[in-house]
């Protein structure tokens, strides 16, 4: 078969156009329509099971097995930073518990990762939001709600460190709220 | 690790004797001072030493649920207490000291925490960070609220700005005027350290009224209930005197007998010089070492919100046992001396005249023994002795014991058996 000079020059010519014509295509679609980028937050899930075990150890507890049961449980879970501070807190909380004669198991089921934070001694920590069951043992009635813990890295596994307070978390949302304001007034203005 | 232990001692040992700083009485309701009660009132619940007064009553630690402590999530069911070691005079006069958590939080919360109540403060001279607070809070007390409260957070080593402490002098929320960082960064310093040890208590506010105080007073009821557990400070004098340590030592007995043969005779009657065998044996119990050391436990006696921490100390008794081993061992078989009598001047004398004692002791030193359990046992055997002379033998042990980690060693002398050795005689029928 053969093919003349003509019919070459002519199909050069056809994939040069069609070439032209999606480069300018491409440019004319960016141009006329903005960019959509997909907005995924990072999953990180390197402290998560840690906030998960944290949560779980933390909010079962049994006033008839004692407070040091329940310090011991926590600490075996905890860096000792947070074993530190659960036999602080503990003393704190267990005259409720025992007033109350709380008898209670948690099952965590998810915990979502907030925001990492260096520690005061360069330690990375991990603040996450862990949502679960609450079973009262004497009720067998169930509550649930929102529970933020730090986490922190201890050479290459992560422990649990505190629950947070209240307190603390209104000041996180409201950090977090903020940021997120700004961010958004940040894309509203226009682009120079 | 060591250096945290050794400070933390420290600042307990310095806590223990409490050293009052000053009396400051010029913090009243609205920080600028209300009623005078200067060192006297300090006077009436310590002593010049540091030391409680005898009539002050110990409450021990007190926890109340306080709207100004932090929460934890409603739906959890679990809330933070404040504590109080609280001291009390009958005449209603009150002096409560927070554990440091508690302290901290009522820092945040003046007013309505009752801070701001007391007729005054007081820190112990404890460590560094506290006598430079004890020195803060004397000097600053008359200057400046705010200056009292960075005082306490100087007592605690936490960062405390001035904004913080004008925001709850004012009133207002104080968690608002830092960021979520900082807060961390306060509470993990003020929950990760030892400082918040229960047992700790750096600051004391005396509150001439037990109504302005933030435990309110106590119920006549309460007071009856908690008068029998009132806990003097605890003192050598006050805690029960545990028995001196008791040695029981173990008893020695032993045991010596003939195994074979039934009837011995003399060597020179007996052409098979057969000999007697012997066995001894000792045997020492077990040592028995009582001791008692001085324990304490606490338990939460609880009253509505009040509840005190009610500390027992007993004398628990311990008991260990040891063996003791025997160091050296003699066995000794001794002719008896009525049948020395008997050979040399008795009957056998009349019937062999020139009778006489040929091998009449004997001495052994080849045994051995050991520990079983605690028991000790030792054994000698002698086989195919060869006595020469009739009669009855002593069979004598005597040595001494090697002691043991709780008592010295004994000595011992024992006559535990005797064997006899026959001498054929013929008698003539007349």
């Amino acid at each position: 078969m053969e093919i003349s000079i003509s019919t070459l020059k002519k199909i050069a010519w056809i994939t040069l156009v069609v070439i032209l014509l999606s480069v300018s295509g491409f440019f004319a679609y960016r141009t006329f329509f903005p960019r959509q980028v997909p907005s995924v937050e990072p999953v990180i899930t390197n402290g998560q099971e840690a906030a998960l075990q944290g949560v779980q150890a933390f909010l079962t507890v049994d006033f008839t097995n004692g407070k040091q049961a329940w310090i011991d449980q926590v600490c075996a879970v905890s860096t000792a930073d947070g074993c530190q501070a659960m036999n602080n807190l503990a003393g704190m909380m267990w005259t409720g518990i025992k007033n109350k004669k709380s008898r209670m198991e948690y099952t965590p089921e998810n915990a979502t990762f907030i925001r990492e934070i260096a520690g005061e001694d360069g330690q990375m920590q991990q603040v996450f939001k862990v949502t679960g069951l609450l079973v009262d043992l004497n009720t067998t009635r169930t509550a649930s709600g929102e529970m933020h813990v730090i986490v922190e890295q201890v050479g290459n596994d992560w422990s649990f460190q505190r629950v947070l307070f209240e307190q603390e978390v209104q000041l996180l949302q409201t950090e977090i709220s903020r940021t997120a304001t700004a961010e958004a007034q940040q894309t509203r203005e226009p682009q120079p | 690790m060591t250096r945290k232990i050794l400070v933390c001692l420290m600042i307990f040992l310095f806590a223990w004797q409490i050293t009052p700083v000053l009396a400051d009485d010029s913090i009243g309701s609205d920080g600028n001072g209300e009623e005078g009660s200067g060192n006297e009132s300090w006077a009436a619940f310590f002593q010049s030493n540091g030391e409680l007064r005898a009539d002050v009553m110990d409450l021990g630690i007190q926890s109340m649920e306080a709207s100004w402590m932090p929460d934890l999530p409603d739906w959890t069911n679990i809330e933070l207490s404040a504590e109080f070691h609280t001291y009390a005079l009958s005449s209603g006069e009150t002096v409560l000291a927070p554990t440091a958590t508690t302290l901290f939080f009522m820092a945040l919360n003046p007013r309505s925490s009752g801070l701001f109540d007391s007729n005054g403060q007081m820190t112990t001279g404890a460590g560094a960070n506290v006598q430079g607070a004890g020195l803060l809070l004397s000097d600053e007390f008359e200057k400046s609220a705010a200056g009292f409260l960075e005082g306490i957070a100087k007592a605690l080593d936490i960062p405390f700005t001035k904004e913080l402490a004008d925001a709850a002098i004012a009133g207002e929320s104080a968690w608002s005027t830092i960021n979520f960082n900082d807060s961390l960064n306060i509470l993990s310093k003020l929950l990760n350290t030892s400082l918040t040890d229960r047992s700790l208590f750096t600051t004391y506010l005396l509150y001439s009224q037990c109504a302005n105080s933030p435990l309110g007073c106590l119920s006549a009821a309460d007071q009856k209930r908690l008068l029998p557990t009132f806990q003097p400070r605890p003192t050598q004098s006050t805690q029960p005197e545990c028995p001196a340590p008791q040695v029981i030592p173990g008893r020695i007995s032993s045991t010596a007998r003939k195994t074979a043969p039934n009837y011995a005779l003399v060597v020179g009657q007996d052409p098979a010089k057969r000999g007697v065998d012997l066995i001894y044996e000792i045997t020492i119990s077990p040592t028995i070492y009582h001791f008692w050391t001085l324990e304490t436990s606490s338990e939460e006696v609880c009253t509505g919100v009040i509840c005190t921490l009610v500390e027992h100390s007993e004398c628990v008794q311990h008991t260990q046992t040891f063996c003791e081993p025997v160091a050296t061992a003699t066995a000794h078989a001794s002719l008896a001396k009525s049948s020395r009598e008997w050979i040399q001047s008795g009957v056998l004398q009349e019937l062999y005249p020139g009778a006489y004692l040929h091998h009449p002791d004997w001495r052994w030193t080849n045994g051995g023994g050991g520990c079983n359990g605690n028991t000790y046992r030792w054994q000698l055997r002698q086989e195919r002795i060869q006595t020469a002379d009739p009669g009855y033998y002593d069979m004598r042990l005597v040595g001494t014991t090697s002691g043991t980690p709780v008592s010295p060693s004994r000595g011992f002398d024992m006559t535990p058996g005797k064997f006899d050795v026959y001498l054929k005689m013929t008698s003539i029928i007349q």
